[in-house]
């Protein structure tokens, strides 16, 4: 789809808005390991927080001067995944346009490491989870953004 | 109001309810279950009204949306009934390690008031089994987290949906 400029600046303020929300969302994943008080004060709160989105098993999380992060190694990469992915985003003019079976196949590596620990093949490795969430999440968060632009750009086209 | 426009919605986000209070499947499912029921839903209203035009993205939001506000509603209220019955829940579990971790973090009087409110609470709920404070923290943050999720959830839904048509 051709770029105009009203365009690169709504494409622009989409990926920022993107960008603030996931540097939000991982600075609380992360908090336990920040030296702020405010963020450690309401640590229980922000754990209760996070339990929708994360079974926060401890022996699945990552864990900074003996406090776990407030989700799985799996899920911080998917968080960590679009951080980075929505930060890149914003140098990038051109709208980067993903498949959905690209999806499926960046998919495939989280659903088969899940099958293989759930069925004893070998046990849950923290390194291979982030891994598989890491591409897991850029593949989704691509996915979903290029649908949000070209709804968007239709409807500037439109008027 | 037509609710019967909204039934695929409303369906999916009570069926998101279900299997997330089931502990097995909300271990293994983490954070997909909300997108999840998103997504079937905006399949399911295709298939209800025979639909072969385009699903906006608007409608993939506002689908999403309600998925995630029907999940937040019934899965408050699963979580109170276990609390109210079981006089306990994962909350009060885990406040003795948070306590620990807190302690370690030396935030003085700051962690003394955060402190006390937490265990108010749980000797709230561990005597009667059902606390205000804890319905309204675990509302927002399910309201908060799942409206979002299904919102994803719906525009993800809308490119399944949309990828076989021109």
């Amino acid at each position: 789809m051709e770029r105009s400029i009203e365009h690169l600046r709504i494409g622009f303020f989409i990926r920022l808005f993107l960008f603030v929300v996931a540097l939000i969302c991982f600075i609380g994943i992360i908090s336990p390991c920040l030296n702020i008080n405010l963020l450690h004060s309401v640590y229980p709160y922000l754990k209760l927080g996070y339990s929708t989105v994360c079974h926060q098993t401890l022996e699945k999380s990552f864990t900074c001067s003996n406090t776990p992060f407030l989700v799985c190694s799996r899920c911080t990469g998917i968080y960590f995944s679009v951080l980075i992915t929505s930060f890149i985003l914003l140098f990038i003019k051109t709208n980067i346009q993903i498949k959905t079976a690209t999806l499926f196949f960046l998919s495939i590596p989280v659903l088969t490491d899940v099958i293989l620990y759930s069925i004893g093949i070998y046990g849950y490795n923290k390194i291979i989870a982030v891994f598989t969430g890491i591409l897991f999440g850029s593949a989704v968060f691509l996915y979903i953004l290029n649908a949000i632009e070209i709804s968007l750009y239709r409807k500037i086209d439109f008027k | 109001m037509n609710i019967r426009k909204y039934l695929p919605a409303i369906v999916c986000g009570f069926g998101a309810a279900v299997l997330a209070t089931v502990p097995g499947i909300k271990n293994f499912s983490c954070c997909l279950l909300i997108p999840g029921a998103a997504v079937f839903a905006i399949f399911l209203d295709k298939k209800i009204t025979h639909s072969t035009e385009k699903v906006i993205i608007s409608k993939g939001v506002g689908f999403g949306f309600l998925t995630g506000v029907v999940a937040t509603i019934f899965i408050t209220l699963f979580e109170m009934l276990v609390t109210y019955f079981a006089k306990t829940n994962d909350f009060i579990q885990s406040l003795p390690q948070s306590e620990l971790i807190m302690r370690q973090w030396n935030l003085g009087p700051l962690i003394d008031d955060s402190l006390k409110l937490m265990k108010g609470m749980a000797k709230q709920i561990e005597n009667s089994g059902f606390s205000v404070l804890y319905l309204v923290l675990i509302f927002f943050s399910n309201f908060l987290i799942n409206s979002l999720f299904g919102m994803l959830g719906g525009i993800l839904g809308v490119r399944l949906a949309n990828r076989n048509l021109k």
